[in-house]
């Protein structure tokens, strides 16, 4: 507990060493919360005052928590599987904290406490919400709110229990010499392949419903409700809660506590056998890698230097390390298999007529837009603090702050890009698009990853943290949240702008000159001003902040 | 060549520099000294721009640090204490890098010749995750001489070197003062001072309480001809009973009025 204690001392001094960006970044969190709360709320009494399905209510909402507890594990495993590893063995701080006679599975169980904050703390801010109101819809008694919330909590910490588990193991069997990255790339491997199966169970199918058939919608309802998934935890996790609305205690928050603390104990019982050996074992480096070029300068290097100057020889440093670190290359694994999702998830989608896939087209636009913030927050928005301890040098070298943040957002752009305008040129095939919406979706999506893109490096550079004890912290700081917050009202902006062609789409599907018309460059140049601004004001803005910044 | 005027650096609440004046002159190896906490390595920082001062100005080779950073920037070399360098890139590709930085686009053969003069050649193309410290402190000082600094900064420069490497080192700190470099060196290491330093500035407290060659020193604390620099230094930094240093004030006061004359 002194270790937990010391380390949330650490954070909340960091947290209140900027007030101002804390009190925005909560005001941002409490009113998405309130926004999930009321529209769970209004959700659940809208559902229980629906004619004809009345009855099968309960059982349509339990289903629903049933989803929600699903997807959010999985998410959790997910984050789990791609942090464990550099959590668990590759933090900065273990070299001091192993070196004290603490025992190494105390010190585990708080990196382990670590890696559930981070990877278990938004989906668990998300639950809660939706759990209070469900809770305020139904007049829940005490009892459910914290049978459901420990339910919760319980649930969270299985796939972190599991990822911690597995990373134990692959540290300990990993070949020696090149434990961290073998280790490191096959638990994202398996992070991505999770992401894969889950959608191999192919959900869709129960939506193979006809939009306008209200018939269909209460048959769907129906079926939805009879779905009951027991054997798997979030159906423990929902039974418990809803028991506990009358004020029951239901057998399956025990059967979630119990496994969730013989989960702990066997983890500990495995760190304190493992490691600490494992610990040493990884930091063995293979014999050193050699790079030979005969000492001249490769001509692409030399090339970017020319072209770029200071910023091309940043580039060019950032992609030596991005290709050699499986921190960082590991990531497009995880992009691919994002990637691999929402296309196979597209093509699934049954879309009887043109109007349906076009309405499917408007809204795959928003869908890229989160998409595209979603990894901009893990690729683009720590971009600058990775230079962590070697900061000093950029510091000290003739070079503006503004070539630094350019790098980085050269860098980056070229991954955003192929990733949104990949996904939207598959959606225009997939989907079949109208015209309009063939070209709109690509472009959008282009649109989003370069105005996401400079908001992530510029935001990323006006809230720096050079010293972390490993970089998925990052991701986590109160910057990276009003970054979230700032990425979704662009994503809305870019939405709405692009809801007049999309409308024109659905109403006139044969028109092929909507571009070129007077209204199609007009939309044109609202999307460009507004990603102009988006990526060009925060690059500046972090850049006026990087100049200004000491360590 | 390092001029400066009235510095001051606040953290918050703590004065780590109080009112600094300091001028360098070029061809010559100054060594700033002090307890810990005196505020040598903060002064550093603040010339080198890993600090903003909270007051006051420094110029680098006529240049502001504060309104002309990349040309003050362009004329000063810094090796600190502790060099932290990108694990994943090779020696010759971060001399590369910072090449590049400066705008050297050919600049292998120097890079070559760095590594060779520093005994990295062997270790050029290995990953810096595998070097020690001692490895790459050398590696700070290949990146630091690389743009050809005329005032060259180092923050305890011994630190983690072996014995070759001490003596390389104050080498080459003869060497660029001889060039009409200026060197300017922290260190605890009060022989090493003693051996290369042409002048040697004492700090406590955020201030500068003694400046001048070894001889204006003795003579400043009325010491005779064979006392060490480690004497002198605990003379001038130990309080005595009042509080005071222990050098004599009119003596003193009449060293430091000459670095004020020299700056005038």
């Amino acid at each position: 507990m002194t270790l937990v204690g010391l380390r949330l001392r650490g954070t909340l001094r960091s947290l209140t060493a900027r007030p101002v960006w804390l009190v925005g970044a909560l005001l941002l969190l409490g009113g998405v919360t309130y926004g999930a709360y009321r529209g769970v709320r209004a959700g659940v009494e809208w559902l229980y005052a629906y004619p004809l399905i009345d009855t099968i209510a309960p059982a349509v909402t339990q289903r629903s928590l049933e989803g929600l507890f699903l997807m959010l594990m999985a998410a959790v495993l997910f984050s789990v599987l791609v942090a464990s590893i550099g959590t668990l063995y590759g933090s900065d701080d273990l070299e001091f904290l192993l070196a004290h006679p603490t025992s190494s599975a105390r010190i585990f169980g708080m990196k382990v406490v670590e890696l559930f904050v981070n990877a278990a703390g938004l989906p668990l801010l998300f639950t809660m919400p939706v759990l209070a109101g469900v809770g305020a819809a139904l007049d829940a008694p005490p009892l459910f709110y914290l049978a459901s919330t420990l339910a919760a909590v319980a649930l969270y910490s299985l796939p972190v229990t599991l990822g911690s588990l597995l990373a134990l193991v692959l540290v300990r069997f990993s070949p020696a010499g090149r434990v961290r990255e073998v280790a490191t790339a096959v638990s994202i491997s398996a992070a991505a392949a999770a992401l894969l199966g889950l959608r191999a169970l192919r959900p869709e199918q129960l939506l193979r419903l006809d939009p306008e058939d209200t018939e269909a919608f209460e048959t769907f309802l129906t079926a939805f409700a009879r779905l009951e998934i027991g054997w798997l935890p979030p159906a423990w996790a929902t039974n418990a809660s809803w028991a506990a609305l009358d004020g029951r205690l239901h057998t399956g928050l025990m059967v979630l506590l119990l496994v969730g603390g013989l989960g702990l104990v066997v983890t500990g019982v495995l760190a304190r056998l493992a490691f600490a050996r494992g610990w040493v074992r990884s930091l063995d480096a293979a014999p050193a890698v050699r790079h030979r070029r005969g000492g001249r300068a490769p001509a692409w290097e030399k090339l970017l230097v020319r072209l770029l100057g200071a910023a091309g020889a940043i580039v060019a440093k950032d992609v030596r390390v991005f290709t050699r670190d499986v921190q960082q290359w590991s990531q497009v694994i995880v992009l691919a298999a994002l990637a691999g999702v929402y296309f196979v998830s597209l093509s699934a989608i049954p879309v009887p007529t043109q109007q349906f896939r076009d309405v499917m087209g408007a809204m795959n636009i928003a869908f890229v837009s989160f998409i595209v913030a979603g990894v901009a927050l893990r690729m683009a928005y720590p971009s600058v603090s990775y230079e962590g301890g070697s900061y000093w040098l950029l510091q000290t070298q003739p070079v503006r702050p503004r070539e630094l943040v350019l790098a980085k957002f050269l860098f980056v752009l070229p991954l955003m890009v192929s990733l949104a305008v990949g996904l939207g040129v598959a959606a225009g095939r997939v989907l079949d698009l109208s015209p309009t919406l063939a070209f709109g979706a690509p472009l959008a999506a282009g649109f989003s990853a370069l105005g996401l893109t400079g908001l992530a490096v510029g935001m990323g550079a006006a809230h720096p943290r050079f010293k972390y004890t490993n970089p998925n912290e990052l991701a986590m700081t109160p910057g990276a949240l009003a970054f979230m917050g700032l990425a979704l009202v662009y994503a809305t902006v870019v939405t709405l702008i692009l809801a007049r062609p999309a409308w024109t789409a659905l109403r006139q599907p044969s028109v092929t000159a909507y571009w070129s018309s007077a209204e199609g460059l007009l939309v044109l140049a609202a999307l460009a001003g507004l990603t102009l601004v988006a990526a060009v004001v925060p690059l500046w803005h972090g850049a006026r902040h990087l100049a200004r910044h000491e360590e | 060549m390092l001029e400066v005027s009235n510095l001051t650096k606040r953290y918050g609440r703590t004065l780590a520099v109080d009112g600094l004046d300091l001028i360098t002159r070029p061809g010559e190896v100054l060594a700033l000294l002090g307890p810990n906490g005196a505020g040598k390595t903060t002064t550093i920082r603040c010339a080198t721009g890993l600090a903003r001062p909270t007051s006051g100005r420094i110029r680098i080779a006529g240049h502001d640090v504060a309104t002309e950073p990349l040309a003050a920037k362009a004329a000063t070399g810094f090796v600190p204490d502790r060099a932290w360098f990108y694990p994943k890139v090779t020696a010759r590709e971060l001399l590369r890098y910072v090449a590049g930085i400066r705008r050297q686009v050919n600049a292998d053969a120097r890079i070559a010749g760095l590594l060779e003069r520093f005994r990295l050649s062997r270790h050029a193309d290995a990953l810096i995750e595998s070097y020690s410290h001692g490895m790459r402190q050398r590696l700070a000082f290949c990146a630091a001489l690389l743009g050809d600094p005329r005032l060259f900064v180092s923050d305890e420069p011994m630190v983690g070197l072996d014995v070759q490497g001490h003596r390389e080192v104050k080498k080459l700190f003869r060497e660029l003062a001889a060039d009409g470099r200026t060197v300017i060196l922290t260190t605890h290491t009060l022989a090493v001072a003693e051996e290369i330093a042409d002048r040697i500035a004492v700090m406590d407290q955020g201030r500068l309480i003694a400046l001048g060659t070894m001889a204006e020193l003795r003579a400043a604390t009325a010491q005779g001809d064979t006392v060490s620099l480690e004497d002198l230094f605990l003379l001038l930094t130990e309080p005595s009973d009042e509080g005071a240093t222990a050098a004599d004030p009119g003596a003193m006061s009449a060293v430091n009025e000459r670095v004020s004359g020299e700056r005038r």
